[in-house]
């Protein structure tokens, strides 16, 4: 039987961007419901979950989303202990990365201390030897040296998103499926419609839909120009505690291996524009697997267990958008690219704060709804 | 105020033989460019490439002086049958008229080719090489609707310079103007 719900704002999007953001407007007494879309593809379940400012960031993007991202990193513990969610039980945990300056890059790494300094990002310049003696499980042919980066963090996304959905549903804040369907103007309030034949009548609206935040602004009237930018993941059981960090390759299309619980192993990843299907591909899959046992040489003896593909939503900025739109009863929350699961947290409290009329806290001026956004171009499958 | 300008000029059937070969010598890096690109080169062009790679080992010949460094004869851009996409080109590039000054280009001279594989870009002469086949295919989408993303994002055609190879000589690596350029194209 259809629902007919009256709410103060409706989320859509059920990923983390748009769960935290409903479970930070429930702690402000908020109704709140949920309008989730397809699950295929989204990048929530498909991250890795690094939480990195430093190897997130680059010296080309504003010092704002730096900013951003360190708050976004800092915020986490507060976030959890705030909600109740224990860091054991969504993998939350504090690491050291080790961010490789791989001989397959023609450029060294070694030049990102400066500014990494000046950020005031705990950092070091390791030598071959001195990564040697960090991780006596890395292969020194692979690499020049590294910049071993203290105290950032890890989180398991899907027990994270698990954990917020079980919160929502027992704060009485509906999780609708079906994805949106209409929108209709009611007497100054938005009556959203869902495939299930639900509707939802808000007085605010956030869009947080992720790589379909495009889609779904038009329903709304809106421009949100974000194109999906596919990455592949492969997941390996081997044995437990070979890294005591997580390395980070920014080679490619940026890989990782991150050590998500002892002896399972989460490797990645690509970044491809023009490949709209969530398959995985030999050319991806075997580039990855060929650094990963030329950078732990042991790896390759590791199991693959499970591999996956998932779409993080790019504005041509890469840069997100955290705004509201030009329809005041709208608030956009999209764009996060390669660091939704970092921005998580901090996403959900700046947004419940523009939904509140409340000064957010950081300068969200970069991050604006309308800003000059050129359409995308092609670029080149990374990996 | 920026600005960016786009000429056209006609192919020689010199041009397309010195193409070929230069895709000869670098087979490795046009094979990388297609696939990542999601570039369908038509497969005729590709198997004669790669037999004459077969034959010749790699080693195609030289051109000298490289005809694509010659002055082009040019023609007015509206006049040409790419007409349209050479001006959807010219706006888009436009909209990095600042990242493009920076590496002293405010002009291009665009040629399409018949037969070759690929976008070809010589920086001494400033020419675009675009194969007649890619002209005729190039979308105004970034990827054709499927289940999943029924309504794909628009797309410039700037990527039709920005990832053109580079034209170097046969000993040295190519890559994409863009990547050679020091052009980001996200800034």
């Amino acid at each position: 039987m259809s629902r007919n719900i009256r709410v103060d704002v409706a989320v859509v999007g059920d990923g983390l961007i748009g769960m935290s953001t409903a479970l930070h407007l429930r702690r402000r007494y908020l109704s709140v419901a949920v309008i989730g879309g397809t699950t295929q593809g989204r990048a929530s379940t498909a991250a890795a979950g690094m939480l990195t400012p430093a190897c997130e960031y680059d010296p080309w993007m504003p010092q704002e989303f730096y900013e951003l991202l360190r708050e976004g990193l800092d915020y986490y513990p507060p976030f959890l202990s705030a909600f109740g969610f224990t860091p054991e039980s969504v993998g939350f945990r504090s690491t050291d990365f080790t961010l490789l300056d791989l001989v397959e890059r023609p450029d060294s790494l070694q030049s990102r201390t400066e500014w990494m300094d000046k950020y005031g990002i705990e950092n070091r310049w390791l030598s071959p030897a001195e990564v040697c003696d960090a991780e006596p499980h890395l292969s020194p042919r692979t690499f020049r040296g590294a910049i071993r980066i203290k105290d950032e963090a890890v989180v398991n996304p899907r027990a994270l998103l698990q954990a917020m959905t079980e919160w929502a549903s027992a704060e009485e804040c509906p999780v609708l499926v079906g994805g949106l369907t209409g929108v209709d103007d009611e007497h100054g309030r938005l009556r959203l419609t869902t495939g299930e034949g639900d509707t939802v009548i808000a007085d605010q609206v956030v869009i947080a839909a992720g790589s379909w935040s495009g889609q779904v602004g038009r329903a709304f009237g809106l421009d949100i120009p974000v194109c999906p930018v596919k990455g592949q993941i492969v997941r390996l059981a081997g044995p437990p505690g070979l890294l005591r960090s997580v390395a980070f390759m920014p080679s490619g299309g940026c890989g990782s291996i991150v050590s998500r619980s002892p002896g399972e192993y989460i490797v990645g990843t690509s970044e491809e524009y023009l490949r709209p299907e969530t398959d995985n591909t030999a050319g991806v899959v075997g580039t990855i697997l060929s650094r990963l046992c030329a950078v732990v040489p042991e790896a390759a003896e590791w199991r693959i267990e499970e591999m996956w593909s998932g779409f993080r939503p790019m504005t041509s900025d890469e840069l997100p958008i955290l705004a509201r739109a030009d329809d005041p009863r709208i608030v956009v929350a999209t764009g996060h690219h390669r660091n939704g699961v970092l921005l998580t947290a901090v996403t959900g409290r700046l947004v419940a704060a523009l939904i509140d009329d409340e000064a957010p806290g950081l300068s969200l001026d970069r991050f604006r709804y309308g800003r000059p956004l050129r359409p995308h171009t092609r670029f080149a499958t990374k990996y | 105020m920026n600005s960016f300008t786009i000429r056209a000029a006609r192919p020689h059937a010199d041009e397309t033989t010195a193409l070929l070969d230069w895709s000869v010598g670098h087979l490795d890096e046009l094979e990388r460019w297609a696939i990542r690109r999601q570039v369908p080169v038509p497969g005729p062009i590709l198997a004669g490439i790669r037999r004459r790679y077969a034959e010749d080992g790699g080693r195609a010949p030289e051109p000298v002086p490289p005809v694509w460094d010659r002055e082009p004869d040019s023609v007015p851009a509206g006049q040409v049958p790419e007409a349209a996409l050479l001006a959807a080109l010219e706006r888009d590039l436009l909209l990095y008229a600042a990242s493009l000054a920076e590496g002293r280009i405010d002009d291009l001279t665009v040629t399409t080719v018949p037969g070759v594989p690929a976008a070809f870009y010589a920086p001494q002469s400033r020419r675009l090489f675009l194969p007649d086949w890619l002209a005729e295919a190039v979308s105004g989408r970034l990827f054709a609707p499927t289940a999943l993303f029924p309504e794909p994002p628009s797309a410039t055609v700037s990527w039709l310079f920005f990832q053109s190879l580079v034209l170097t000589p046969p000993s040295l690596p190519s890559g994409p103007a863009a990547h050679v350029l020091g052009i980001r194209e996200s800034d």
